[in-house]
């Protein structure tokens, strides 16, 4: 028979299986040994560049891993869940032993209300992001996006923070977007012919006169008014008032009488004529008026938007009133 | 010939061949109980594809064989397999396994079909191989003996279980003559002291006179059996001239 | 054969893409009887487990397995170095060296230390096999077996295909081994990486899971060069030639084969999800 050497079999099996086994506890099976917390944050922002294994870092200490990314299809954020180790966490207090997780889970809880914070950033230039656990917010800010009520019971919600760079990119775009929807040509050609209207009303020399006859008239207005009042006294007041009913008396008879006759006489249409030709003077009167008055709130709003501009240029990129991203600065502790 | 004994190896209309060229047409024979049976003819005739047809290896393309009376044509595996147990087969080399000592050759099938002791099977292995006198070459590789052990050890391990009937295929081919002789002298002891059934498949015609109680003999151009008898008898009788041909001419150079 | 003289190009050409398509199927035929067989059988061994040759599965084990051992641990530890070689060159230029780890423990483990190993299991097992049964055949060893009622298959395949089911694994585990400190000798001699940053690397991204992969292809690997050696072993021509025309074709089909293999459970792998 030829044998097999059965020493050297022996020894190759035995090897083998002490190599693999050896294996399998370095690439992970350790993992069963260690504590783990688990860790959930929810992003308004994209996650791109986050992938399941991606680290998560305290302080920049990797303490852990994503295990899971997905959607809340309603709200339309990402959920992230991490598995953070319990053993890179030291303590100076004697007492680990016990409920070392429930510990843990209290002592991140008084985190959060210091304004412990979790954001996305960037892993060098490889466009591959990660998890950093830190102060972001003040201690008093309130939370961004609150935890979602039907998240399991035994993770720690840690409210997210808006990435440094979040949305840079989509700012960017907007603006342009708003830029190339401006029509350049034809706003400096309706603003070259509203500019030369303006010109040609102001340089019109009725409008000079006018201006002139309105100075003039509220002189003589002022004039009348001023004489008015010397000759109106009390004594005269009453006079005037008996004689006025008076002249009111004979007018209403006259009126009646007048009325009969004109009933008669085919007055109404001559009148009519006239009250017409009135009411057509008192309109032009009133749009002159009226024109006046917008020149001098489009001259008014020029000189704002003017010195607008003067002040924030880049507004015409960003659109106006748009609150400024706030840098706060992280807390250091 | 004593026809009515009863035939342990019945061929009816066989024909054989492969790749669908026929070698053998219509062959008829009989092979009867304590008989040493010489199926006889030139090279490439057939000879061997006839045994290989026997002992069930080949299927033939029409036909019937009998062993013991059961069919091995139409036999399925397990059945076939059966049936072959109770033969034994000495091939041209031996064929013994190489990676196995010439007494673990012959307990093979030993270990395999028979519930005896380890011990008892090894004491039966070594009394075969004594039995074709290769005392001390028990624990011999394959590889370091000579051809005519090699053979003698193939008959060993084909006796291990003492089949009624015993398949040669070329016994002395590649042998010098004084070996051969041996090997013949062998086979006439077996058949005289176990009353084994023996179908020798050969050229050499020396051994045929030594050994042979009856010869097919096999044309190639006809396909068929051309002769069949008692070899002397043959030899002197046939009335086929080619036969009394190949048979004479041993004598020729026996002379 | 042409019937145009043997002049006509086109004829000449059907006719081999017949000849071809015909061993083909006739290859197919016989390798779907040889698994039918082996499915048969290896039920009945596993019924008896005592019927299996368990001293021939040793042997084999031997000869496949730990005789292989030095080869696999320096092919694949040179793989490891090669390969940690090029990595470095391009992640030199980002600065990802420690990528490095990645690159080579991931190739490694997944793809290159069960392929090389399958390649030299296929140089000295399958080839082995082939002309092991071709020889046989020769001489009339297989016709002897089925004549004293052995199914051949209970005993030269069935020990060959258990062993390389055992061994393959094995050496896997060694080959990784070896292959993942050529890396490491890379990454610390020519990167200049701290070694123990390198290790953290490698055991961070490195799973049980990657590791099984690997061994689930050796497995798969291990089963195809023997199922092919034995296959062609039983196909041999009876003559010395035919013997070596059968070891050659061996080792060709296995290598054909293991890479197909290798290509679907890649693709397996990445529709599971792995």
């Amino acid at each position: 028979m030829v044998e097999a050497n059965k020493f050297r079999l022996g020894l190759f099996v035995l090897i083998g299986v002490v190599l693999f086994l050896a294996c399998l506890f370095v690439f992970g099976l350790s993992d069963m040994f260690t504590k783990k917390a688990h860790f959930v944050s929810v992003f308004r922002e994209s996650v791109q560049g986050l992938n399941i294994g991606s680290s998560v870092k305290y302080k920049g200490v990797p303490v852990g891993t994503v295990s899971k990314i997905s959607i809340l299809v309603d709200e339309k954020l990402i959920l992230v869940e991490m598995d953070v180790d319990l053993s890179f966490f030291a303590t100076s207090k004697s007492q680990v032993e016990g409920n070392l997780l429930g510990k843990f889970y209290n002592f991140c809880r008084d985190e959060r209300a210091k304004g412990l914070r979790c954001r996305l950033e960037y892993a060098g230039i490889t466009g591959l992001k990660f998890v950093e656990i830190d102060y972001f917010a003040q201690p008093s800010e309130p939370i961004a996006i609150p935890r979602p009520d039907y998240l399991r019971k035994d993770v720690f919600y840690v409210p997210s923070s808006p990435g440094v760079f979040t949305d840079i990119l989509k700012l960017i775009n907007v603006s342009l977007e708003r830029i190339s929807k401006i029509d350049f040509e034809n706003l400096s050609d309706q603003m070259g012919s509203t500019l030369k209207e303006m010109k040609k009303i102001v340089s019109d020399p009725k409008l000079k006169k006018a201006i002139d006859q309105l100075n003039n008239m509220s002189g003589n207005l002022e004039k009348s008014s001023e004489s008015i009042a010397k000759v109106l006294t009390e004594k005269r007041l009453k006079q005037i008032f008996a004689r006025v009913e008076d002249s009111l008396k004979s007018l209403d008879s006259l009126a009646k009488r007048i009325t009969v006759q004109l009933g008669q006489a085919k007055l109404p249409a001559t009148s009519t004529a006239f009250r017409e030709a009135a009411e057509s003077v008192n309109d032009t009167r009133q749009m002159l008026g009226n024109t006046l008055m917008k020149l001098d709130q489009a001259i008014d709003a020029l000189t704002e938007l003017v010195n607008y501009l003067n002040d924030d240029p880049s507004s015409l990129l960003k659109g106006k009133k748009k609150p400024k991203i706030k840098f706060t600065e992280p807390e250091k502790k | 010939m004593n026809n009515k004994r009863k035939p342990i190896v019945e061929v009816r209309n066989l024909t054989i061949g492969y790749d669908r060229q026929t070698v053998m047409e219509e062959l008829n024979f009989s092979v009867f109980t304590g008989e040493i049976f010489v199926i006889l003819g030139c090279s490439g005739c057939g000879k061997s594809t006839l045994l290989k047809h026997l002992i069930g290896l080949y299927e033939p393309f029409r036909g019937e064989i009998k062993i013991f009376g059961e069919s091995i044509v139409r036999a399925d595996e397990d059945e076939k397999r059966e049936l072959m147990r109770q033969f034994g087969v000495t091939y041209q080399g031996g064929a013994l396994f190489g990676s196995l000592t010439l007494a673990e050759n012959v307990s093979l099938p030993l270990e395999e079909y028979t519930t005896l002791s380890r011990e008892k099977i090894k004491e039966r292995a070594y009394e075969k191989l004594a039995l074709v006198d290769l005392q001390g070459f028990e624990e011999y590789m394959p590889a370091e003996i000579s051809g005519g052990m090699k053979k003698r050890a193939g008959l060993a391990r084909a006796m291990a279980l003492d089949p009624k009937l015993l398949f040669f295929d070329e016994p002395s081919a590649g042998l010098d003559p004084i070996t051969s002789a041996e090997l013949d002298r062998l086979i006439l002891r077996l058949r005289k002291e176990l009353g084994t059934t023996i179908i020798i498949v050969t050229h050499e015609l020396d051994s045929i006179f030594t050994v042979a109680d009856r010869v097919i003999m096999l044309d190639k151009r006809t396909k068929s059996i051309i002769a069949e008898g008692e070899p002397h008898d043959l030899k002197k009788n046939s009335d086929n001239d080619w036969v009394r041909e190949f048979l004479n001419r041993s004598n020729l150079k026996q002379v | 054969m042409s019937i145009f003289n043997g002049e006509n190009v086109f004829t000449d050409f059907v006719e081999k893409i017949g000849k071809a398509t015909q061993v083909i199927l006739k290859d197919l035929r016989d390798l779907t009887l040889l698994v039918g067989d082996i499915t048969k059988t290896s039920w009945y061994v596993i019924k008896h487990p005592s019927k299996l040759r368990w001293r021939d599965v040793g042997y084999y084990m031997d000869l496949c397995g730990s005789q292989a051992l030095p080869i696999v641990i320096m092919i694949c530890f040179l793989m490891g170095l090669i390969l940690a070689f090029q990595a470095a060159v391009q992640a030199r230029k980002f600065g990802g060296e420690i990528f490095v780890a990645d690159a080579v423990g991931f190739s490694i483990l997944k793809e290159l230390g069960p392929l090389m190993v399958a390649m030299i299991a296929t140089g000295r097992a399958g080839s082995a096999f082939a002309a092991e049964i071709g020889t046989m055949k020769v001489n009339e060893e297989i016709s002897a077996l089925e004549t004293m009622g052995f199914s051949p298959c209970r005993f030269l395949v069935i020990p060959k295909v258990v062993s390389m089911l055992i061994a393959m694994p094995v050496l896997t585990v060694f080959g990784d081994v070896s292959g993942l400190f050529g890396g490491f000798v890379v990454g610390v001699t020519m990167l200049d990486l701290p070694g123990m940053a390198y290790y953290t690397r490698t055991i961070a991204v490195l799973y049980p899971s990657t590791m099984a992969l690997g061994l689930i292809k050796s497995v798969v690997f291990g089963l195809l060069i023997a199922i092919v050696g034995c296959l062609r072993g039983f196909q041999s021509e009876s003559d010395a030639q035919g013997v070596g025309r059968s070891t050659t074709s061996s080792v060709v089909t296995s290598i054909f084969l293991i890479v197909i293999a290798d290509s679907v459970l890649t693709m397996l792998y990445t529709f599971l999800g792995y």
